[in-house]
């Protein structure tokens, strides 16, 4: 598994208008990831791909870059049917997922 | 970023996005209406008739591009500003898009500044848009504007506005004088001369009455006593 560009202990500080949909995003893709384990193992990469594609173009913006890097390198997995790739980068998609901290951003 | 009066459309078939947006402009006074597939965001398109479209491309089964089609129909520009989010960054894409008339095109995953900017600037760009009228399309309505009444006589007024109005043209006085006199609904024109220029973009407008009844002119002669 790659080595995770930054150290999830150390809490992300998110707005505080947003900070209850992100803790929902935080656990509803951590779900979404354990329901992919059997399209890995049926390599069902289509499905895969679209939830890549889909947390790729959204991780930045719910303030996780790295959720988005992950997604990105698990898309190019998924498009070269690369079972292996796509198995790692949905382990440390996980293992961010459950181990990102988050905080409110206080505000100046 | 005041965006208060705006309505935003997004088109995107991903909820998550969809979830996010809506909390970022939230705070702009914008109201936000949301559309999960191309064909939904026409509808929603024709129902709210929005400031702006963000639309996504890689939609299915109707992409963003024949969204753009669609809206864009037989006309050279499309009718509302629309900015592509797309996580598409191929150099075809980007111009493929513009050709079809989009304002600005971001690349997927965005910074919320940026997107912010962007809908900013978009908005600004376009931010009144206006339409010529084919002749059978074109309505007739009434200006009102302020005036005064300075000379009056059995035959009409002499009115100062800042307004010129062209010979021969059917007007309506309003004010509380004319109704005094009983005058509201009775036909008036201005004068067959032109209005004559007065200082500081002023005009005095000739003002007739048309087909002046003996009790009205009686009324009249009353008043222009009383105000002498």
């Amino acid at each position: 598994m790659e080595k995770l560009d930054s150290n999830p202990s150390q809490a992300v500080q998110i707005e505080a208008d947003i900070f209850e949909l992100v803790e929902r995003f935080l656990v509803a893709k951590k779900k979404e990831v354990e329901s992919l384990r059997e399209a890995v193992a049926a390599k069902d990469f289509e499905a895969i791909e679209l939830f890549a594609h889909r947390i790729k173009g959204v991780g930045k913006m719910y303030g996780f870059p790295i959720v988005t890097d992950i997604g990105q390198r698990l898309e190019v997995a998924a498009k070269e049917k690369n079972k292996n790739n796509a198995k790692t980068e949905l382990a440390a998609m996980y293992l961010y997922l459950c181990e990102v901290k988050i905080m409110k951003k206080v505000s100046a | 970023m005041n965006l208060q009066g705006k309505e935003i459309l997004i088109i995107d078939d991903n909820p998550d996005l969809l979830f996010i947006m809506r909390s970022i402009l939230a705070n702009t006074g914008a109201t936000i209406s949301e559309a999960l597939s191309a064909s939904e965001g026409f509808q929603r398109y024709q129902e709210r008739a929005p400031h702006l479209i963000i639309c996504d491309l890689g939609m299915k089964p109707h992409s963003g591009f024949d969204f753009l089609r669609l809206l864009r129909g037989q006309a050279n520009k499309l009718p509302v500003p629309v900015l592509v989010l797309s996580g598409d960054n191929s150099k075809t894409s980007v111009v493929q898009a513009f050709s079809l008339g989009i304002s600005d095109y971001l690349i997927k995953p965005v910074e919320t500044p940026m997107l912010l900017r962007k809908i900013r600037k978009s908005l600004k760009n376009n931010e009144f848009s206006s339409v010529q009228l084919s002749p059978d399309k074109q309505k007739n309505i009434a200006i009102e504007v302020p005036a005064t009444i300075v000379a009056a006589s059995e035959a009409g007024f002499r009115v100062n506005s800042t307004i010129r109005i062209a010979p021969n043209t059917k007007v309506k006085l309003k004010s509380e004088l004319i109704t005094t006199l009983q005058l509201g609904d009775h036909p008036v024109r201005t004068g067959p001369g032109a209005a004559l220029s007065l200082e500081k973009g002023f005009y005095q407008n000739e003002i007739r009455l048309v087909g002046v009844s003996e009790e009205i002119a009686s009324r009249i002669r009353k008043c222009i006593r009383f105000w002498k």
